[in-house]
């Protein structure tokens, strides 16, 4: 099996250097970045297998960087978390402009992250292969 | 002079000609009459002068000088020289024009006055018109507060009608919780001050309040001296009614948009919190000792993500509350629970009535029901029914306010009656492993904050156990204006 390559995006720094190495724990690849920019700056040179994201952060939303990453790579599964409430309107108006996301909730136990990245997700009732983020 | 008031109704100017100089001749006879009187006699004159200055003024110009002809004839072959011959001397002559020419000056002056008096009395006709067909409530008052006058608008913004308000005291319309408003009202009149604007409640005849905004001028006499008020009233209610839901709409914004800062503040570090767990779980110098410390720490923290989604939910808005389809936020909570209700043999029962529409906040709505349902599962571990409906309503205990009423019932374990009185208090909870005890609390407290309410009733008796909750929430649309 190919090895995974992720991006993980969180303007929270401690946020994003845990998941980094709980990935590395499970021999995965990540690279962390703390905004949506600098994430879409190197997400074509990276071009990951899946991207890990937060939603709300300064700067561009994480809604917004995955709907331009989607276009650039259909196939990259992008999963969005979020710890604020704000979420829900951001999704109703990606929702508005016909994008399609789920949004786990922070905080997220590292073994159902896992679980979603890895596709063996029992909890959730997602399909091998098909992501939550692709999902309508 | 004669100065006899004649009401527009009366005043025979406008008919027709022959019924005019019908009147002055009849004028004319009456003074005639009143000449054969014994203290008239030496002052043969002075009655025709009346009946001329009458005829004027009722019956127009015209008819006056022909009275003045018919009293000069009636004077001098009755009274001048009585009996049958005319008298055509020259002082008989002079006589004649004499009286002519003052009962012609009587006549235009009688007439010039009739004149004005109409005009006047058209203005205050007009004015009275304007005054009764007007919108807002006019009326008068005498400085000791007595109504002496009251329009259309008045009867309708205040439900008595002028019969009834009339002689009665103003504050007749004042709400006993304000008892102060009239007096301070009739004392800012008495000192010559006016009162412009002057928003304040008022109570209807039907006992209904209403939010009116109130001129109140005063009204003074000819000689200057105050003699009473007039006021102007508004019915503002709708105004208000919009003014408060605004209010109201604003602090449920800003509540949401508190949650939202101290959601990132808390959820943010319990995900690192979590994740640094779950590395110290991985590092293999662990010891058994440590491994227990740390599957506590991993409990505790578990308590603690549960009370946040729980109080600071994830759903929860940020956004104003929006009109939302109450049956259709309890399906969409629902289907949440699908694939638990099918594990447990639970059969959900449901009864939509169409139009169940709100204006509110559907994400924290959707936790509300949410909760519900996750207790009436919890209750029902060897499965039972569970029946949720949402049906149009009414708040009879509260000014009759509209709704939609949601049940929500199962046939579970039932609440015993000594713990029925706990439940909405925060952290009471019979779960010790799973439950927070927040669950109705945040319920009960999202479903006020949306002026509703929630009830329970439940029974433990064996066979027939049960719970049924009971939410109602007010449709909050401005109440319609009281007619
Ligand atoms: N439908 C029900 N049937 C029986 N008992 C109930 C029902 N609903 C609530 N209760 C009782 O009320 C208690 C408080 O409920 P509440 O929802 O506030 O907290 P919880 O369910 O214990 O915890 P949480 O909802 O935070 O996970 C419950 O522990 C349970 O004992
Ligand atoms: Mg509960």
């Amino acid at each position: 099996m190919k090895k995974l390559t992720v991006m993980v995006v969180d303007d929270e720094p401690v946020v994003a250097d845990t998941i980094l190495e709980i990935l590395k724990e499970e021999g995965i690849d990540g690279f962390g970045f703390s905004s949506g920019h600098a994430a879409l700056n190197w997400f074509s040179r990276i071009n990951p297998d899946a991207v890990i994201m937060d939603v709300v952060m300064p700067g561009i939303s994480g809604i917004a960087a995955a709907i331009e990453m989607r276009k650039q790579s259909p196939n990259c599964r992008v999963i969005l978390f979020s710890g604020q409430t704000s979420t829900a309107d951001l999704l109703n108006e990606a929702r508005s402009q016909g994008h399609q996301f789920e949004v786990l909730e922070k905080p997220i136990k590292p073994e159902v992250l896992l679980a979603q990245l890895l596709g063996h997700n029992d909890s959730g009732g997602v399909a091998s292969g098909q992501w939550p983020v692709a999902s309508d | 002079m004669v100065a006899v008031k004649f009401p527009i109704a009366y005043r025979v100017s406008e008919r027709s000609w022959w019924l005019r100089y019908l009147i002055a001749t009849g004028f004319v006879l009456v003074a005639l009459i009143l000449n054969f009187l014994p203290p008239a006699q030496n002052l043969p004159f002075l009655f025709f002068f009346g009946a001329v200055a009458l005829t004027a003024r009722v019956c127009g110009f015209g008819p006056s000088i022909y009275s003045t002809a018919l009293s000069a004839i009636a004077a001098d072959y009755f009274f001048l020289h009585p009996g049958t011959h005319w008298g055509f001397s020259l002082i008989d002559i002079l006589r004649m024009l004499l009286f002519a020419s003052v009962c012609l000056l009587i006549a235009s002056l009688a007439q010039q006055r009739s004149k004005a008096q109409r005009a006047s009395e058209m203005n205050q006709a007009r004015l009275a018109a304007i005054v009764q067909s007007s919108d807002d409530a006019i009326l008068s008052k005498t400085l000791d507060g007595i109504i002496t006058s009251w329009n259309k608008g008045a009867e309708r913004l205040y439900g008595y009608t002028e019969a009834e308000a009339l002689g009665k005291h103003v504050s007749l319309l004042s709400p006993p919780e304000l008892p102060n408003d009239i007096p301070m009202i009739m004392s800012k009149l008495r000192s010559g001050d006016q009162v412009q604007h002057h928003e304040t409640t008022r109570i209807r005849k039907d006992g209904t309040r209403i939010e009116i905004s109130v001129s109140v001028s005063p009204v003074h006499d000819l000689a200057g001296n105050l003699i009473g008020a007039s006021t102007i009233a508004r019915d503002i209610t709708a105004r208000k009614v919009a003014e408060e839901t605004l209010r109201k709409t604003e602090k449920l914004a800003a509540t949401g948009r508190l949650a939202a800062s101290i959601a990132h503040e808390i959820n943010n570090p319990l995900e690192a919190v979590t994740n640094l767990l779950y590395l110290l779980r991985k590092n293999p110098s662990l010891d058994e000792k440590g491994r227990k410390h740390l599957s506590f720490a991993e409990q505790e923290l578990e308590r603690v993500a549960h009370i946040s989604k729980q109080t600071l939910g994830f759903y929860r808005q940020v956004s104003s509350p929006s009109r939302i389809d109450v049956a259709r936020t309890l399906e969409s909570a629902l289907s949440v629970y699908t694939h638990k209700l099918e594990g447990r043999n639970i059969r959900a029962e449901t009864k939509w009535e169409s139009g169940t529409e709100i204006q509110a906040l559907a994400g924290e709505i959707r936790q509300v029901f949410s909760n519900l349902i996750a207790n009436s599962i919890d209750a029902m571990p060897r499965g039972g029914t569970l029946t949720l409906k949402v049906s149009k309503s009414h708040d009879w205990g509260n000014g009759n306010r509209r709704g939609v009423r949601v049940v929500i019932a199962d046939t579970g374990s039932g609440i015993a009656p000594a713990q029925q009185s706990k439940l909405f208090e925060p952290f009471f909870t019979t779960k010790r492993d799973v439950g927070t005890g927040l669950g109705l609390w945040v319920s009960k407290s999202i479903v006020q904050k949306h002026e509703g309410f929630i009830q329970v009733r439940s029974s433990v008796r064996p066979g027939k156990s049960g719970t049924v909750f009971s939410v109602f929430l007010p449709e909050s649309k401005p109440a319609s204006v009281a007619a």
